[in-house]
């Protein structure tokens, strides 16, 4: 066992939070932080100067965790059993230095300012009798005002692309109408249009609805950020998610946040580490982590404040593997809060089209060259009469289709077989001319969907893995069914020639892709009975230990987590900066 | 794996410990002064680097340019040539199934033509077990009808309608559904029809992938998808529909014995596409065919937002056509994209 000089912070991950934190806190005191990666270090350049390989990268996973080694386990209810997620199918946490970052999508949302007080708001305006029984939905501990500053640098550290829709209370034309009250435009223009997404946009203008650019974390022109990083605009190549961008266009820890720490001389990453527990002391307060190297050998790490840094499902896991006297049940979970208010996301594509004789060049772009609408997400629309609360952002496909991945279910609802003849002379015939209108909606947390270890698996370092149980509720049925519809509305609209619908839900499944947005597990809040930790990540019962990423989020949102668990970051990294380490002790 | 052994000397620190860096054919990068520094430079006005643009004056790309990043699963250093895991007669059974998954001839090439059967091959040959990251360890599941107690001492008991829920969950790796999958493909083509598979006419043929890929949507709760023509009633039928009966479907699955026969056509079904789509160098997609037959311009370095909305003239190109990126590398330009950076290392 290997013991490390004791540092101020060390983070479990080297990912996209580690590296917020270490760029707001180092350069400017004296601190030294160490963070720990399971996966390899890798750089724009030489790594991502690559072939554009789909097979390696779509179909064999090459950016993501390795699930040879450690994965989750999941289970639809406490009836059914568990069991591993053996292959890749419903999310895609990445490894490597810069985390899922480096080979996300990129968009960058705010939340609107409705989705921090989900429960509050419905409440309010439709009634305590439209919360189902089982649903434990709460309202965050902060509002949109307290995170807009964060959002805003946030929005420039990136560089971020996007149009303006509410500057300083004025709603402009183009832009989200439902957005929040930013105080700056985006720092760059949006990305170039797709032709897909300009039919989209003409055709919800003509149904009255309010189409804009997704908001990137993709670079649509040159652009230098706040720490003189200088980067080029996006290429429009066509292999973005799931790649690492080899020009740096698309914003991650490694064009943007490592650069700065690592300069400072008083940041550390240590790659191939595996972290197996938070280590404590007789008083409760953590004092580093114990963690592998490649080769095997045990290190302790000791550190002032210890930050699960990691993907949400591993930070979960963490605070329940450090048992010990002082946190019998694991660290955070003194009063059983660990685990609670998982939720995810339904992303589906209910409406497809085909488009006899218009070919659309889907193979460019990447996933945000295309338009969005909020008109039917959160409460931008009324509820009274629906059987349902919540909604989702609604968008056209956007570009990087490649065959690969795409030909296997492209023509579902199109051909009867999906195979012989007829099936390959309409790829051949149709492969750029099928679309689809998607939806991203909310995930309302109920009781019955939580995370806890499992009593039967365990991963490499023969630890339990983490036990997933969730399933779709009514609420989320109902809601599938309202945004089908309004897809198919806008597909018709669109001029397709052919549409397929998908009105039904169907039970959730472990084995198909629907996004990387696992959320809560360790939620924020006001009070130490319903949350794990306060409005900064800092865990109620072990004040310094600090959660950061989505697993603090008591509910998710229709619309992708990146930006919130950002600007949470910088929020988290000012405080322990300028007031922590001054006073260490609860940030209230 | 270690980085060092494969990287060109990068500028800047050296801070690295570890083995000097040696250069292998990946990393030589030659002749490429041609395109060296177009773009990287800062400014607010820079959109990206245009590196086709200049290769009219450049020298073509050759293989020994291919930059490939260390981590694993790294394409194969060669082309697969002759079977290497499949015998002869396995390869021949293979290829009537892909002859009748995408049919083709020399002029439209299908499955076959393709190449589909050196790729699968190959695939078999390189990846004991899984060519992607895969769990391997038990206890595994096993599908009961009516009770848990059907199901034997060490095996999850799941219900037989809930397990597609829970993905892939087999203890079979697939080396052994292929081999055992193609012994009971002519099993039951002989059980059926009184003859091997590849021996049967290519209506047969298609009737027994039929009744495959009916077990397969049989193990699914087949989704809701109704199909319409445009602004008119529901009218097609969509995917998912299952047309065989279940007595044959039984029977299917009785023959096939200890594989799956939905399982099988699943993964024959996978790797086919794979095997059409992927760059030459896995062995299939011979002649860019799969990437022609659906129009896809595949290794580009750059589209225009012009040709977003109106097209490329593009022609399909493979990974070793792709001019390397950045390649003036690691003597100039903008350090903050490359690496290394002192402070990240191997714990």
């Amino acid at each position: 066992m290997r013991q490390h000089d004791a540092v101020d912070i060390v983070t479990i991950g080297g990912g996209m939070t580690a590296s917020i934190l270490a760029s707001q806190i180092l350069p400017t005191t004296s601190l030294r932080m160490v963070s720990l990666e399971q996966g390899p270090a890798q750089w724009t350049y030489p790594d991502f100067a690559h072939n554009h390989d789909s097979l390696r990268f779509a179909n064999r996973y090459a950016m993501m965790q390795d699930l040879s080694r450690t994965t989750w386990t999941w289970r639809p209810d406490t009836r059914s059993p568990s069991l591993p997620y053996r292959q890749f199918g419903t999310f895609h946490p990445g490894q490597g230095l810069g985390g899922s970052m480096v080979h996300w999508t990129a968009l960058t949302w705010r939340f609107l300012p409705d989705d921090f007080r989900y429960r509050s708001l419905n409440e309010e305006k439709y009634g305590r009798h439209r919360i189902p029984q089982d649903m434990t939905t709460q309202d965050w501990p902060i509002g949109y005002d307290d995170l807009e500053p964060f959002y805003d640098r946030l929005e420039y550290d990136m560089g971020v692309s996007g149009r303006a829709g509410n500057l300083g209370g004025e709603i402009l034309p183009g832009g989200n109408p439902f957005e929040g009250r930013r105080n700056r435009p985006y720092p760059n223009p949006p990305l170039a249009r797709s032709k897909f997404g300009q039919l989209f946009t003409d055709a919800c203008e003509g149904l009255d609805l309010h189409p804009f650019p997704t908001p990137a974390g993709i670079l649509s022109q040159g652009y230098t950020d706040p720490y003189g990083n200088t980067r080029a605009g996006c290429l429009y190549c066509g292999f973005c998610t799931r790649y690492g961008c080899e020009v740096g266009a698309k914003t991650s820890p490694l064009t943007t946040w490592l650069p700065p720490a690592l300069d400072t001389g008083r940041y550390e990453v240590r790659t191939g580490c595996r972290v197996l527990r938070i280590e404590t002391a007789d008083d409760g307060r953590a004092t580093g982590v114990r963690y592998v190297d490649r080769r095997g050998e045990e290190h302790v790490q000791r550190a002032e404040v210890v930050v699960c840094s990691a993907f949400t499902l591993e930070n979960v896991r963490e605070l329940l593997l450090s048992r010990g006297d002082a946190h019998p049940e694991g660290i955070g979970n003194d009063r059983g809060q660990v685990g609670r208010n998982y939720s995810y996301q339904i992303n589906q594509a209910p409406a497809k089209g085909l488009w006899e004789n218009e070919n659309f060049n889907f193979f460019m772009g990447n996933g945000c060259t295309t338009a969005q609408i909020h008109d039917y997400n959160a409460d931008n629309f009324d509820h009274a009469d629906l059987d349902f609360l919540g909604g989702a952002r609604i968008y056209a496909e956007a570009g990087q289709r490649e065959p690969i991945s795409s030909s296997s279910t492209l023509l579902d609802g199109l051909v009867d077989r999906q195979w012989g003849a007829g099936w390959k002379s309409m790829l051949g015939r149709s492969w750029d001319r099928v679309g689809t209108v998607g939806i991203e909606g909310d995930s309302p947390a109920y009781a019955g969907n939580f995370l806890d270890l499992d009593p039967t698996y365990r991963d490499e370092w023969g630890l339990p893995m983490l036990r997933i149980t969730f399933d779709w509720r009514d609420n989320e049925r109902a809601m599938h069914r309202f945004l089908a519809d309004r897809c198919a509305e806008i597909v018709r609209a669109m001029g397709a020639d052919r549409v397929s619908v998908s009105r039904e839900l169907g039970p959730y499944r472990i084995d198909e892709y629907q996004s990387t947005h696992p959320t809560g597990g360790a939620i924020m809040g006001r009070d130490p009975g319903e949350s794990v930790t306060n409005s900064y990540g800092q865990v109620w019962d072990t004040p310094n230990v600090f959660v950061t990423g989505a697993a603090l989020f008591p509910q998710n949102p229709g619309a992708n987590p990146s930006g919130t668990v950002g600007a949470l970051a910088l929020r988290t990294a000012d405080a322990l900066r300028d007031r922590y380490f001054a006073r260490p002790g609860e940030l209230l | 794996m270690t980085a060092d052994e494969t990287r060109p000397q990068a500028g800047g620190s050296g801070a690295r410990t570890g083995p000097a860096p040696t250069v292998t054919r990946r990393s030589v990068l030659k002749s490429l002064s041609v395109l060296g520094g177009a773009g990287l430079v800062g400014g607010a006005t820079l959109v990206g680097c245009t590196p086709d643009a200049t290769r009219s004056t450049g020298t073509a790309a050759t293989a020994d340019d291919v930059h490939q990043p260390d981590r694993p699963p790294l394409p194969p250093d060669e082309t697969p040539k002759g079977p290497r895991f499949l015998t002869d007669q396995e390869v021949r059974l293979l290829e009537a199934m892909l002859a009748r998954l995408v049919p083709g001839d020399d002029q439209d090439p299908g499955a076959v033509q393709m190449g589909v059967a050196t790729y699968i091959d190959g695939k078999l040959a390189d990846f004991a077990p899984y060519a992607e990251p895969t769990y391997t360890h038990g206890p595994y599941a096993a599908a009961y009808e009516r009770s848990p107690d059907e199901v034997e001492q060490g095996e999850v008991p799941v219900a037989e309608a809930q397990l597609y829920r829970y993905g892939y969950q087999g203890s079979r790796v697939p080396r052994d559904t292929y081999r055992l999958g193609l012994a009971a493909l002519d099993r039951y083509a002989q059980t059926r029809f009184g003859r091997f598979f590849a021996d049967l006419g290519q209506d047969r043929q298609d009737e027994i992938l039929v009744v495959l890929d009916d077990c397969n949507q049989r193990s699914e709760a087949a989704d809701q998808i109704t199909g319409e023509a445009a602004g008119d009633a529901t009218s097609d039928a969509g995917a998912g529909v299952v047309t065989t009966s279940d007595d044959v479907l039984d029977q299917a699955e009785e023959v096939f014995g200890a594989v799956d026969p939905g399982g099988f056509f699943s993964m024959v079904r996978t790797d086919t596409i794979e095997g059409m789509f992927a760059d030459p160098v896995y062995g299939g997609n011979q002649d860019l065919a799969g990437w022609r037959l659906v129009g896809w311009p595949a290794a580009q370095r750059s589209y225009s937002p012009d040709e977003m909305l109106h097209g490329t003239d593009k022609q399909p190109r493979s990974m070793h056509g792709l001019p390397v990126m950045n390649p003036d590398r690691p003597d100039g330009g903008e350090p903050a994209l490359e690496r290394p950076h002192h402070g990240v290392g191997e714990g």
